[in-house]
Formats: C-alpha cells, sequence, structure tokens
C-alpha cells in the first residue's frame, strides 16, 4: 500500500514539473523569449511593435522550433540518442558486493529511466553469480509510466530548465538484483537432480539479491564562476564542436534559404505579422491560434517550393542533436565540479544473512576523456542469529576507479578502458547460513533446522580489475570484460582470478527513440 | 572599412547592401561572454574574423552562437572600423536554439 502511495506520489511531482516546464514555451511556433509573451499580450494589438511582432515570428530566429514542428519526434529521438550516447559515466550495472558485477566501483551517474544489466562473475563474494539488474531514475519513470515526455532537453549549461524539484527527481534512483539461479532447491542446499539450467530469471521474491535507493547531487559552476568561464572559452573552440556546428550551418543554408529568400514567404510573414496586430489576437488563446496556425502554414509553403523540404529538415534535425550532444560532452567539464552520491543497498547472498551497505561516492573528470571515482562503503548485518557472539559492523570497503575513453572501433562501437583498485576490511567473522536438509559439515547427518557457522574471516580483501567496455552507438548496449586478481574472497583465504563480463542496455536510449 | 549593411523593415529581407562589399560581423552578450561559433554566408563558410563579401540578391547568413549565460542578450553588430561597431541585431541567447539566420539583400 505504501509502496502504491509512492509511486502515485513520484508520478504525480513528475507531472506537476512536467506542467511548470511546459509553461516555458507557452506556443507551438514563435520566439517568445525575445519579446516577453506577457509584455505581448499585456499591450494592445493595434499598439504592438512591428518589428517586435516580426522578431517573433520570423524564420530566422526559430530554426530549432520549426524543425522540432515539422518533425518533432525525430528531433527528440535524435539529440536525446546523441546526447546518451556521449556519456560514460553511468552506473547500469550491480555494485562491487554483488555476487554478479563488473563494476569495482558505484559509478558518480545512473540512468535517466531505466537500465538493465547481466552481469557474471563476482568480485568480493565468494559465490559467482549472475545477477540481472535493473536500475531506474525517480523523474523518468514517474514521466514514462505517465506518457508524459520524461525528456524535455536541457543544456547542460542552462540552469533556467533545473529546479530543484527536478534536480532532486532526476538524482533520485532504485535498484532491484536478481540471482536467476536461486530455486527453491539451490537454496534449500539440494542437488539439481535432472541437471536441468535453472538459470531462469522469474524476478520473483527469492530471486532477490539485493536492492538499493540512491541520490546523486552533481555539484555545478555557477555560469558567473570564473572557472566555468576559463572553461568554456577553451571547450566551445573544441575542433569536433566547431566541425558539428559547420556542419550545421550548411543544413541550414540548404533547408531554409530558398523558402526565407521567396516571395511566399514575404507575404507570409506580412500577413502573420498583420494578424497579431488585430484586436483578434488579444488573448494568449488568440496568439497561440494564430502561431500555430501560421506554423502549419509555413510547413506548407516550405513543402510547396521544395519536394525535397522534409529530407532537409530530417538532416537539420540529425545534426542539431549532433552538435547539442557535442556541446554538452565537451561543456560538461566546464560545467559539473563533481558529482557526490549516497547510496543504500540491501543485499541478499546466497546462504548469508541479509546485509546493508551504507555507500559514498565521488566522482569527477580531471578532462573530457578521463573519469575518476572514488567510493567509501560500510556493511551492516541486519540481524544476528541468536547467541552469535559478534557485533553487527561486518566490513569497510574503500575503492577507487579511472576510466579512460579510447575511442572508436569503426563507426558504431565506443571503447574505453578502466583500472581500479578495492579494498575491503573484514571486521567480523563471516556468518554462513546452513539451510535445513543440508548436511552437517564434515558428516553425512542432515540437518534438521537451520544453523549458523562462523567462518574464520576476518582480515583485509584487496581487489585489482582492468576493464575493457564496449559500447555499440545509437543502442544503448555496453559490454564489459573485466579480469579481476584478488588476494581473497569474503570467505576463502586464497587468491583468486577471476573474469567478469556482463552486457548493459541503458533503455534511456530506448525511451528517446520512441519520443 | 566603412558599414556596408543597412537594417530594412518590413518584410523578410533584414538587411542590403552593395555587392562587392566587405561586411565584418561580431557579437557580444550583455551579461556573459558570446562568442560566434560558426558563420555561413551563402555558399561560404566564414571564419575568423567572420568577414564576406556582399553577393547579388537576396541570400541567408547564418550564425551560430554561444554565450556562457543563458537568457543573456546577444547584440549582433558589423563592424565598420576598428573599435566601431553598428547594432544590426539583438536576440536573447537560448542554448536550444543558438543558430540565426538573417536575409541579406545584395544591390
Amino acid at each position: 500500500m505504501n509502496i502504491k502511495r509512492i509511486v502515485l506520489w513520484v508520478i504525480a511531482w513528475g507531472l506537476s514539473i512536467q506542467s511548470s516546464q511546459g509553461q516555458g514555451q507557452r506556443f507551438v511556433y514563435g520566439n517568445e523569449e525575445l519579446i516577453g509573451l506577457d509584455e505581448l499580450l499585456s499591450t494592445s494589438p493595434s499598439d504592438r511593435d512591428e518589428d517586435e511582432l516580426r522578431d517573433l515570428v520570423d524564420l530566422g530566429g526559430n530554426y530549432t522550433r520549426f524543425a522540432l514542428l515539422t518533425d518533432r519526434r525525430k528531433a527528440y529521438a535524435d539529440f536525446l540518442r546523441a546526447i546518451e550516447d556521449a556519456r560514460m559515466d553511468k552506473q547500469a550495472g550491480a555494485s562491487a558486493s554483488s555476487e554478479g558485477s563488473t563494476s569495482l566501483v558505484s559509478k558518480g551517474v545512473v540512468p535517466r529511466v531505466l537500465a538493465f544489466a547481466v552481469e557474471n562473475g563476482a568480485l568480493a563474494r565468494t559465490t559467482d553469480g549472475t545477477i540481472a539488474t535493473f536500475r531506474g531514475n525517480a523523474l523518468g519513470v514517474a514521466r514514462a509510466l505517465a506518457g508524459a515526455e520524461q525528456f524535455p532537453y536541457c543544456a547542460v549549461h542552462d540552469p533556467r530548465c533545473r529546479g530543484l524539484d527536478r534536480q532532486f527527481l532526476e538524482g533520485l534512483s532504485f535498484s532491484a538484483s536478481f540471482d536467476a539461479s536461486r530455486t527453491q532447491e539451490n537454496m534449500m542446499g539440494m542437488a539439481n537432480p535432472g541437471g536441468q539450467n535453472e538459470n531462469i530469471l522469474l524476478a520473483n521474491t527469492r530471486q532477490i539479491s539485493g536492492w538499493g535507493v540512491r541520490y546523486d547531487a552533481p555539484v555545478r559552476r555557477s555560469n558567473f564562476n570564473e572557472v566555468f568561464i576559463e572553461k568554456w572559452e577553451e571547450k566551445i573552440q573544441d575542433q569536433n564542436l566547431v566541425g558539428k556546428a559547420n556542419a550545421l550551418t550548411v543544413e541550414l543554408i540548404k533547408a531554409f534559404e530558398k523558402l526565407q529568400a521567396s516571395d511566399e514567404y514575404d507575404a507570409w510573414l506580412r500577413k502573420t505579422v498583420g494578424k497579431l496586430k488585430l484586436d483578434s489576437a488579444t488573448t494568449e488563446s488568440d496568439v497561440r491560434e494564430i502561431l500555430r496556425g501560421a506554423g502549419a502554414e509555413l510547413v506548407e509553403i516550405g513543402r510547396s517550393l521544395d519536394p525535397e523540404f522534409d529530407a532537409k529538415i530530417q538532416s537539420v534535425l540529425s545534426t542539431f542533436a549532433s552538435y547539442f550532444g557535442t556541446r554538452d560532452r565537451v561543456l560538461s567539464e566546464a560545467v559539473n565540479r563533481l558529482t557526490y552520491a549516497f547510496e543504500f543497498a540491501n543485499s541478499r547472498p546466497l546462504n548469508q544473512p541479509s546485509q546493508s551497505t551504507f555507500r559514498s561516492i565521488v566522482s569527477g573528470r580531471p578532462t573530457e576523456q578521463w573519469l575518476i571515482t572514488f567510493n567509501g562503503a560500510f556493511t551492516l548485518y541486519d540481524s544476528l542469529p541468536d547467541g552469535a557472539q559478534m557485533g553487527r559492523w561486518r566490513d569497510a570497503q574503500l575503492a577507487f576507479q579511472v576510466d579512460r575513453r579510447l575511442g572508436r572501433l569503426g563507426s558504431s562501437v565506443n571503447t574505453d578502458l578502466s583500472g581500479g583498485y578495492y579494498y575491503q576490511f573484514m571486521a567480523e567473522d563471516a556468518l554462513l547460513n546452513i539451510p535445513m536438509g543440508s548436511l552437517a559439515p564434515g558428516t553425512a547427518i542432515p540437518l534438521p533446522g537451520d544453523a549458523s557457522v562462523l567462518l574464520n574471516t576476518k582480515g583485509h580483501i584487496h581487489i585489482g580489475q582492468v576493464k575493457l567496455t564496449f559500447s555499440v552507438k545509437n543502442t544503448g548496449i555496453k559490454i564489459p570484460i573485466a579480469f579481476t586478481v584478488a588476494n581473497r574472497t569474503e570467505l576463502i583465504k586464497a587468491s583468486v582470478v577471476r573474469a567478469n563480463f556482463g552486457i548493459t542496455f541503458d533503455l534511456d536510449n530506448l525511451f528517446a527513440s520512441k519520443q | 572599412m566603412a558599414c556596408n549593411l543597412t537594417k530594412e523593415t518590413g518584410g523578410a529581407v533584414q538587411f542590403s547592401g552593395q555587392t562587392g562589399n566587405d561586411v565584418q560581423i561580431t557579437v557580444a552578450g550583455k551579461q556573459g561572454t558570446a562568442k560566434i561559433i560558426s558563420a555561413r554566408y551563402k555558399n561560404t563558410q566564414l571564419a575568423k574574423p567572420w568577414k564576406f563579401k556582399i553577393k547579388s540578391g537576396k541570400n541567408l547568413l547564418v550564425v551560430l552562437v554561444e554565450d556562457t549565460l543563458p537568457g543573456d542578450f546577444v547584440k549582433l553588430s558589423e563592424v565598420c572600423a576598428p573599435g566601431v561597431t553598428k547594432l544590426m541585431r539583438q536576440f536573447k541567447y537560448n542554448p536550444a536554439n543558438p543558430a540565426r539566420g538573417y536575409l541579406i539583400q545584395g544591390n
């Protein structure tokens, strides 16, 4: 009941933010920012300044909106996909303490809507497993459920579209991990007599191996900050960005020069300005109707003058998307100093008491190509068996990882190289639950009930990892492959070398393409 | 170098000038720092210091401007002489709409 209430509350909040953001752009067509619509509407139509009205509707000041008006879905899909492709600092899979993870550290940013990861190979745990992890963001999921546009574009350096409420919901995320190998039989310590493949993801409560809640708090520089301005001036000259800007101006001239130079456009402009000076353009809804009709009429004029108009508009949109994505990527270093994140994770390792981990994450980019992430965490047993002579504090963890973007393999695969170190101090001996029906250690006697064994596992765990991640362009798919060396695992004091691999699907891209 | 562009009002043409005359443009933000990232006139990609020759007929000048401060007022001016500029247009910088197009009539 409470969970339902929380979900409904998140949806309602998401929708309220959606509607408040919508007030920023009240009309389908028209450069509202220049004049100030309230000022326009408060002036009697006949007293309105003709030059200002011309600036409001002139195509030359409305390229993005006109392109969106012509093919709105295409625009959103393309530029959001471009932005998402440019990000490499997302945590999609399980954390290091899971039985199946490729991540030695928890990363600084989580997906904006939903991500799904399947990873194999434990890092610190003794038991290897295959873990499926779902991660979701409160704002994105609320909007996806409500059917609203969950991704209004907000440039990385634009604080105007980032209110406190939006920041909070964007930062709040949750995760649930499932161990597909957990069946009734193996949880009771029984063999699988038929030898069938039981690794089927049922996503039921028995298969839940962990869940968590997390809040990301990026620390942004002010637009007036000297360091921001200095970095902005350097980054805005980025050759890749300038190349995208040049490509955009080429596409804009191709698409719009013929239209803007035509007599039809001149007549349309004079007619539209004239309509906005009539008494029938007094209220906001009057103006909205005039601009909606004028925008639609202009699309038809464009199509009548150029049979390839729609194709040209699509080129404009994809070039805009590429430019926005590249700009956000190069400017993110100027805007974002650091990202702090706080995570609560509850894990239910097989045959051990459930544990709660409190983790603090700090990540930052010293340069565009490098990402550095630090984690600090401690874990408590949720409860101890009756009579256990030990404390609830189980362990403490420290980790850091460095990621370096290597570049492209062909035209559609990006590669990132990561190196990391993880340290865990086992403050208490690990508790192992032996379920009813299992054989007592060293005997052939089945246990009549659950039992607990205290293993001699106090001490230090050191783990090193090298990881190569392949990201497939425009799909949200990432394939991490890692090699891990550890001096021991949690339950067994013997060194181990493991290969970890996985596949993650960042569903942000899928949601973006459905826009 | 003199001022070679004249503002036009009423219709789609925003500036006019003598064909063959040189024009240099620049931008300045009111509170933030504004820069031209790219500019193209007809079939010619412009480079710093953003100069072009006016061509005959109606031709489109597209200017892509970025500013450190979203919402800042940006002034687009013609450079008439070193240190002397003439305001052509001003607009509010919107990161979601960074490109502006101006139709220039070459006489």
